[in-house]
C-alpha cells in the first residue's frame, strides 16, 4: 500500500454473506488487512448474519482521516451514496452490475424505482472517483460513459480458486437424487427476472417436445423476487413440467459444486449480466456452457462455452441438443472452460484491487 | 396456447419492456414466451387488456373464447409495487369489453337496447374500483423516518404488558411493533416468550443490535407496521403489541393496524395497544413533526371503544405507571 492512505474503508448498502457482493467486499476487507491496512466494512442496513462485522455507515464521521480511502460498493441504490458523495476523503467506486430498471418493471415498481435511483447515483459518484473499479470490462465501460476517468478492471474478489471440491459421497448422493437418463441442465442464478429463468423453462419444454423427451432442469437459486419465482412454478406447471423441473434453494456451496458436477450443462439466458459468478463456477467445475451473449457474458467466458446470440426456445434447445450430442467438441469447450477460469486469476483479485489502490495519488482534501 | 398474442394487436409492449435475444422468434416460440409474460402483475393486464379490446373489434368471433379470469388475488395484493393506472385502465377496459361485447351479441341477436344499462353497470363498476383502490392506498403516507418522531421508550410499561400478555408461550412468537432498540423484546424474551420486534427506523434497530449481548438473539425486522402485518397469515402470533405506529397514523391507518393485530392474533391471545398521554405527545414533539404526522394519539377512552368494536373481549385500560404509555388491551375470541 503506498503512503498516502491510512486506512481504506468498504461501504456497501447492505453485506449478504452468501451473495457475490458481499463475498467481494468481505474478501477485500479481509486482503486490506491482511496488507496491514485498517480496513471496515459500513452499511446503511444491517443484516441479522452479518451485523457483527458491519457497522452503520455514520459511524464513519467518528473515526474518519483526511488520508483515508472509501471503497463503495455500487449494486443497488442507497441514501448512502449522496452522503458519499459530499464526503472529502478519496472515493473508489467498485461498480458491480446494475440491473436495468426495465427488467423488473412488470414484475415489481419499487425495485424497478431503485435500480433507476442506483443509475442516478452512477452519474453522480463516477466523476467524483479517483479510480473505478470494474468487475468487467462491460462494467468498466459503464463507469467511462458515467464520468468516471480513471479505471481498472479486477475480477469478482470471493469466488473460491481452486474451485470447491464437493467430494464423491455428495456428487452420489445427487447424482441419485437427478433420475432418469436425462441430460440434466443446470441454470444458477436469483430467480429475479433478468435471469430469464423463463427463457430457460421454454427451451426445456420445446427440447423435450423435439430431440430430448427426458430432459429435466434444475434450478438453484433464492426468490429475491416472489412474483417471478411463484410465476416460474406456475409457467412450469402449465408447459406440463412440473416433474421435470427442480427448484433448489439455500444449498452450501458443496453441494452447489456437486449440482455443477452432476449436470451435463449449464443453460444461463439472464438478460443482463455485469460479471456471471455462475459462468466462473461452471468453468471451475468443468460443466460446459450454454449462454446467451448479454453484457459481460460473452467477456468473461471467452470461448469457454457455446456463445447465443439469439435465445429462442427453438435455437437454444438445439444448441443444447448439438453440445450434447458432439463430444469432441463438448471436451474442446470444457478445456477451454478450465483455461479461461485459471486466466481470471481469481485467486488474485482481492490483492489487485487492494494494489490498485496503492497507486492513488495524495488527497486533496475537498470533494471534487 | 396463448391465443391473441401473436403479434396481431396494434397495442405496444410494455414501455422498456425487455426482450433481448427475442426478436425474430417464430410465431409460435413467441406466444410460448409470451404465455410466461401474462403471468406478470403487468403482463396479464397487458394481456388482460389486448384481450378486452379484441373483443371490442371482434365481438361475434370471440362468442365461445373463455374471457380473462382477472388477475390473481395474490396480484392484487401486490398493487402498490404496480401502476394502479394502468391496472385500473386495463381492468375496466376488460369489463366494459366483456359488457360491449355482450350487448352486441344482444343487440343483433334480439334488437333490443340494453347498452345503455351496460355502460352504466360499467361506469358503477368503476366508481366502485375506484373507492376500492382509494382504500387500498398505504394510509401511512409519511414513514417514521421521514419525521423527526423518535421510537417511543416501551421499558415504562414493561410490567403492564408482560401481565397482560400472560404466561409464556414457545410456540407462536409475540409481536411487537414498533419496538424501538428493542428492550421490550429483549425483556419478553428473557421471560421466555418468542418475540418478532418491528421497527421502521433502521437506527433504532442498530441501536438493538450493537447493545444485544447475545449476538444474533435480538429479533427485529426493519418494516412499517402496518405493511408487516399484512404479510403475516391469520392467527400466527401469540399476541401483538402495537406502540408508536398507533398514535402516528391517522384513523384509518389505526384500525387498518388493530384489525391486522386482531387478525395475526390466535383465539385467547392479547392484542395491547401502548397509547401515549396526548399531553406528552404534544410536548415531546417539534412543530413540524406535529404538523406533518397524518394523526395523533387518541384518548384511551377511544382505544376501549375500537377495541371492543373490533371484536375483542374483556377489554381494559392500565394507566401508566411509569412514564406515558397507557395500555389498552383486549383479546381475541376463542
Amino acid at each position: 500500500m503506498g503512503p498516502n492512505v491510512n486506512g481504506a474503508h468498504l461501504f456497501v448498502p447492505m453485506l449478504h454473506r452468501n451473495d457475490a457482493v458481499g463475498k467481494h467486499t468481505l474478501a477485500v476487507r479481509d486482503a486490506l488487512v491482511a496488507a496491514g491496512v485498517p480496513s471496515q466494512i459500513f452499511t446503511d442496513r444491517p443484516d441479522s448474519q452479518t451485523v457483527g462485522e458491519t457497522r452503520p455507515y455514520l459511524d464513519y464521521e467518528k473515526l474518519s482521516d483526511p488520508e483515508d480511502v472509501l471503497i463503495y460498493q455500487l449494486a443497488t441504490d442507497s441514501e448512502m451514496a449522496v452522503w458519499l458523495s459530499g464526503r472529502s476523503e478519496r472515493l473508489v467506486l467498485n461498480h458491480h452490475s446494475i440491473t436495468p430498471p426495465a427488467c423488473f418493471a412488470s414484475w415489481n415498481n419499487a425495485i424497478a424505482r431503485l435500480q433507476t435511483g442506483a443509475l442516478q447515483r452512477l452519474e453522480v459518484l463516477a466523476p467524483r472517483a479517483v479510480l473505478g473499479v470494474a468487475d468487467s470490462e462491460f462494467n468498466a465501460a459503464e463507469l467511462r460513459s458515467a464520468g468516471c476517468r480513471n479505471t481498472t478492471v479486477v475480477p469478482v474478489a470471493g469466488i473460491s480458486v481452486p474451485p470447491v471440491d464437493p467430494g464423491p459421497d455428495l456428487i452420489e448422493r445427487v447424482r441419485a437424487g437427478q433420475g432418469g437418463p436425462g441430460p440434466h441442465w443446470l441454470s444458477v442464478g436469483r430467480w429475479a427476472p433478468n435471469k430469464a429463468h423463463h427463457d430457460t423453462l421454454a427451451a426445456l419444454f420445446v427440447a423435450r417436445a423435439t430431440t430430448e423427451p427426458h430432459a429435466t432442469l434444475t434450478l438453484v437459486g433464492s426468490a429475491t423476487e416472489p412474483a417471478y419465482a411463484g410465476a416460474l412454478r406456475r409457467y412450469a406447471a402449465a408447459l406440463g413440467l412440473g416433474d421435470a423441473v427442480e427448484f433448489v434453494a439455500g444449498i452450501s456451496d458443496a453441494e452447489l459444486a456437486a449440482r455443477y458436477r452432476c449436470a451435463d450443462v449449464l443453460v444461463m439466458l439472464s438478460d443482463h449480466e455485469g460479471f456471471g459468478v455462475p459462468l466462473v463456477e461452471a468453468m471451475g467445475q468443468g460443466t460446459p456452457i450454454v449462454a446467451f451473449d448479454a453484457g459481460a457474458v460473452g467477456e468473461v467466458m471467452d470461448g469457454g462455452g457455446v456463445l447465443l446470440q439469439e435465445k429462442h426456445p427453438r435455437a437454444v434447445a438445439g444448441a443444447v441438443s448439438q453440445l450434447l450430442s458432439d463430444r469432441p467438441r463438448r471436451d474442446r469447450l470444457v478445456e477451454a472452460g478450465r483455461q479461461r477460469f485459471d486466466a481470471l486469476g481469481l485467486d488474485r483479485a482481492a490483492n489487485r484491487l487492494v494494489e490498485a489502490l496503492g497507486h492513488l495519488g495524495a488527497p486533496t482534501g475537498a470533494p471534487s | 396456447m396463448a391465443e391473441g398474442v401473436d403479434g396481431e394487436t396494434d397495442i405496444p409492449a410494455e414501455p422498456g419492456a425487455v426482450d433481448a435475444g427475442r426478436a425474430g422468434a417464430a410465431a409460435d416460440e413467441q406466444a410460448l414466451l409470451a404465455a410466461f409474460d401474462r403471468l406478470s402483475p403487468q403482463g396479464s393486464l397487458q394481456w388482460g387488456f389486448d384481450d378486452a379490446m379484441r373483443r371490442i373489434a371482434h365481438p361475434e368471433t370471440d362468442v365461445t373464447a373463455p374471457a380473462w379470469p382477472g388477475l390473481p388475488d395474490d396480484l392484487w395484493e401486490r398493487g402498490r409495487s404496480a401502476r394502479i393506472g394502468r391496472r385500473f385502465v386495463g381492468d375496466v377496459a376488460g369489463v366494459m369489453a366483456e359488457v360491449l361485447a355482450a350487448d352486441a351479441r344482444a343487440t343483433a341477436a334480439a334488437a333490443s337496447a340494453g347498452v345503455n344499462l351496460a355502460t352504466w353497470d360499467a361506469l358503477r363498476y368503476l366508481a366502485a374500483r375506484v373507492e376500492a383502490l382509494e382504500a387500498a392506498q398505504d394510509a401511512v403516507p409519511l414513514e417514521a423516518a421521514e419525521l423527526s418522531l423518535s421510537a417511543p421508550d416501551l421499558t415504562g410499561p414493561a410490567d403492564e404488558v408482560e401481565s397482560l400478555l400472560g404466561s409464556p408461550d414457545r410456540g407462536s412468537p409475540v409481536m411487537v411493533g414498533e419496538c424501538g432498540d428493542g428492550a421490550l423484546v429483549h425483556r419478553l424474551q428473557e421471560s421466555g416468550w418468542r418475540v418478532e420486534g418491528i421497527e421502521p427506523r433502521a437506527a433504532s434497530a442498530w441501536r438493538g443490535f450493537d447493545s444485544d449481548d447475545d449476538q444474533g438473539g435480538l429479533v427485529i425486522v426493519i418494516a412499517e407496521v402496518l405493511g408487516h402485518l399484512r404479510t403475516v397469515p391469520p392467527a400466527a402470533r401469540a399476541g401483538v403489541v402495537l406502540a408508536g405506529c398507533v398514535d402516528r397514523v391517522g384513523l384509518a391507518a389505526k384500525i387498518g393496524l388493530l384489525e391486522e393485530a386482531s387478525r395475526v392474533t390466535r383465539p385467547g391471545g392479547a392484542v395491547v395497544v401502548l397509547a401515549t398521554d396526548q399531553s406528552a405527545w404534544d410536548r415531546a414533539l417539534d412543530p413540524p413533526a406535529r404538523d406533518l404526522a397524518p394523526g395523533r394519539p387518541l384518548h384511551p377512552e377511544t382505544w376501549l371503544l375500537l377495541l371492543r368494536r373490533s371484536g375483542l373481549t374483556d377489554v381494559v385500560w392500565r394507566r401508566p405507571s411509569s412514564g406515558v404509555l397507557h395500555a389498552v388491551a383486549g383479546w381475541v375470541r376463542t
